[in-house]
């Protein structure tokens, strides 16, 4: 019975793991097509040229792209990081008036769609003059109601007497900060700087609006851009690129899976 | 010099779990606040470290006047009944961590965990981390930690409540010894009365976030100022009976009449009368005695507990050196020396009477 049941589980798996490796599979044996290939629907490449490639990095400045979207992305991961933990840290060990009210508000922005906010955020951003610079496609992210609620999820289960023995020792709470709580909640901070790093990282809309050339476009913008620039798209070329944009994405996958899997875990539980 | 003066505590404005709490604890006293869990003890404790705003009174150390300054700048270390301790740093990061702010050169704050470790022990677990350490060594580590800070006044809450009873015992005599070495003033909680009586200058009773007594352990116990005390302090607990009183004598549950060689106030009908089970001892030949039977034996090798009906409904325990073969169902004269009989009235409170020599004489009664 009970291998019966693995049977159909492992099936059951299996035929999941198809259905959402197809496309990233069939992206990646594109890749190594040339275009007549394709339209003769060749399904399997004779040889495996890397032509698409070299190609791709010729077409858009590829590079350069990747660069942007690295550092975008970086920074948008240190200041959720930064923002998320300080705010956090003051809603678990501070006592001040409101606290929990204001707690609760900043969890209830998370039932406003990103979308609706694009257009007051972008005005502010023109306004500033941040149009076509990284302060621009970062700065309107480091606040994120998600971070500051896994976080102090997290910071409560810190025993608050550790909190207490440093006020009566004289600790400052920078001090407790740095060298007690991030310490001690490592796993919960994985999670969210592979979680920041990724959603920024496939980032479209944002940056479509608020760049308008090369210098500091990212890449999600460079793909669209290569299947525009020409009447015939060369589908090659451009899963090419793509093999090369998620690259970032799987790898931080594989490396931070146990990370993630166990930072979400605890979120949820404690 | 510590001093509370009306100190008290509400969370709701209404009901106060401490309340007009006075008290003076003098520099390098070993002071123990002890009372079962809920009586206000550790949240006393907490507005003396400064973790709990005092809602009314003041609260003075040497002479200033600290309630709402921040715990940091009160001077004072506190060790917590889970210990606190870091669990990702070392040992030797846990003791100093505090000393940091402190404006300590790097030779100095190395030089006072050596001296910290080395008192306690620990200089060989500096590198190791808390896991990997026993109880009793976590405990010595949240020691080092409040000894390192050098403050003249340290606060205790319940340290040795999660240490088995070996343990325990030894810690006892260590901090205990800590404190005369060092000087320090130290306010100790705990629940556990002999923790209270073995380490304590003088000790505070509280029950209810009231003071019932404050004073020297053995003042304590040999002169509770009420039943709670009296009952509270003392293992096994004090005998305690409901008695009417009849001129001279006292009447229990209409079985047993006790005479005194005195006569109560006329207005006293009911008390209370409390005798310790050491007090209890066997008659000799001319002793006036009464006799009971013996319902439970408990041999301790050093000592014997015997519990006996006084009357149908209460039992009493007897405490006699060594051990004594009486057996269950044995019948045995006893006899109590009148000085060691405490009363107390209706409200609990004790009555003091002027106390003959006599031994009391108890007698059953028909009625």
């Amino acid at each position: 019975m009970s291998i019966f049941r693995s049977m159909v589980t492992y099936i059951l798996l299996v035929i999941g793991a198809v259905i959402v490796m197809f496309p990233i599979g069939y992206a990646f044996i594109i890749s190594f097509l040339s275009g007549a290939q394709l339209l003769q629907g060749v399904l399997w490449p004779d040889e495996w040229s890397l032509r698409n490639y070299v190609t791709a990095f010729e077409k858009v400045p590829l590079l350069r792209y990747l660069w942007n979207s690295f550092i975008v992305s970086f920074i948008v991961m240190i200041g959720q990081l930064l923002v998320s933990s300080l705010a956090a840290y003051a809603f678990v060990f501070l006592r001040f008036w409101g606290r929990d009210v204001l707690f609760f508000m900043t969890i209830a922005t998370m039932l406003i769609p990103w979308e609706a906010t694009v257009i007051p955020n972008f005005l502010t951003i023109q306004k500033l003059g941040w149009t076509n610079s990284y302060l621009g496609l970062t700065v309107p992210f480091f606040a994120l109601a998600f971070g500051i609620f896994l976080l102090r999820q997290h910071f409560k289960t810190i025993p608050f007497e550790l909190y207490e023995a440093a006020q009566v020792s004289g600790v400052r709470h920078f001090r407790f900060f740095w060298y007690v709580v991030l310490p001690l909640s490592k796993t919960s901070l994985a999670t969210l700087g592979v979680y920041s790093f990724l959603t920024t990282w496939n980032m479209y809309l944002w940056p479509l609006l608020v760049t308008n050339d090369e210098k500091v476009r990212t890449v999600q913008i460079g793909l669209k851009q290569m299947q525009t620039q020409e009447m015939a798209t060369e589908w090659g070329v451009v899963m090419a690129a793509v093999v090369i944009v998620i690259m970032p994405t799987l790898l931080l996958l594989f490396i931070g899976q146990k990370q993630l899997q166990k930072g979400l875990m605890q979120g949820a539980i404690k | 010099m510590i001093e509370l003066v009306q100190i008290g505590k509400s969370y709701d404005g209404k009901t106060f779990v401490v309340d007009d709490v006075n008290v003076r604890i003098e520099k390098g006293e070993f002071f123990v606040l002890v009372g079962p869990s809920g009586c206000g003890k550790s949240t006393l404790l907490r507005m003396i470290a400064g973790l709990e705003p005092i809602t009314s009174g003041s609260l003075r150390i040497n002479g200033k006047e600290m309630n709402d300054v921040p715990p940091s700048e009160r001077n004072l270390s506190m060790v917590f009944q889970n210990y606190a301790l870091y669990p990702h740093l070392t040992v030797e990061e846990n003791i100093t961590f505090g000393l940091h702010t402190k404006k300590i050169s790097k030779q100095e704050r190395k030089k006072r965990c050596m001296e910290a470790a080395e008192m306690l022990g620990l200089t060989d677990y500096l590198k190791h981390k808390p896991r990997q350490l026993s109880g009793g060594q976590r405990q010595r580590v949240a020691l080092a930690r409040a000894i390192v800070a050098q403050t003249p006044i340290c606060l205790m809450d319940e340290p040795l409540s999660n240490l088995d009873a070996k343990l325990r015992a030894k810690m006892r005599f260590e901090i205990r010894q800590l404190q005369q070495q060092l000087g320090i003033t130290m306010i100790y909680v705990t629940h556990d009365q002999i923790e209270a009586m073995t380490m304590a200058d003088r000790i505070m009773v509280m029950n209810g976030g009231r003071v019932q007594q404050i004073g020297e352990p053995l003042d304590v116990y040999n002169h509770p100022a009420n039943i709670f005390v009296a009952s509270f302090i003392g293992s096994p607990a004090m005998n305690m009976t409901k008695a009417d009183v009849l001129e001279q004598s006292l009447i229990f549950n209409r079985e047993r009449i006790m005479r005194l060689a005195h006569r109560f106030p006329l207005e006293t009908k009911n008390i209370t009368i409390g005798v310790r089970p050491e007090h209890i001892r066997l008659a000799n030949k001319n002793d006036p005695y009464f006799t009971v039977k013996v319902v439970n034996v408990e041999r301790l090798g050093t000592e014997t507990l015997i519990t006996f009906a006084l009357t149908k409904k209460e039992h009493w325990i007897a405490r006699w050196n060594g051990q004594c073969s009486v057996r269950v169902g044995d019948e045995v004269p006893v006899t109590i020396d009148e000085q060691h009989v405490l009363f107390f009235n209706e409200a609990g409170e004790r009555l003091y009477m002027g106390v003959g020599d006599d031994y009391v004489s108890f007698r059953e009664t028909k009625f």
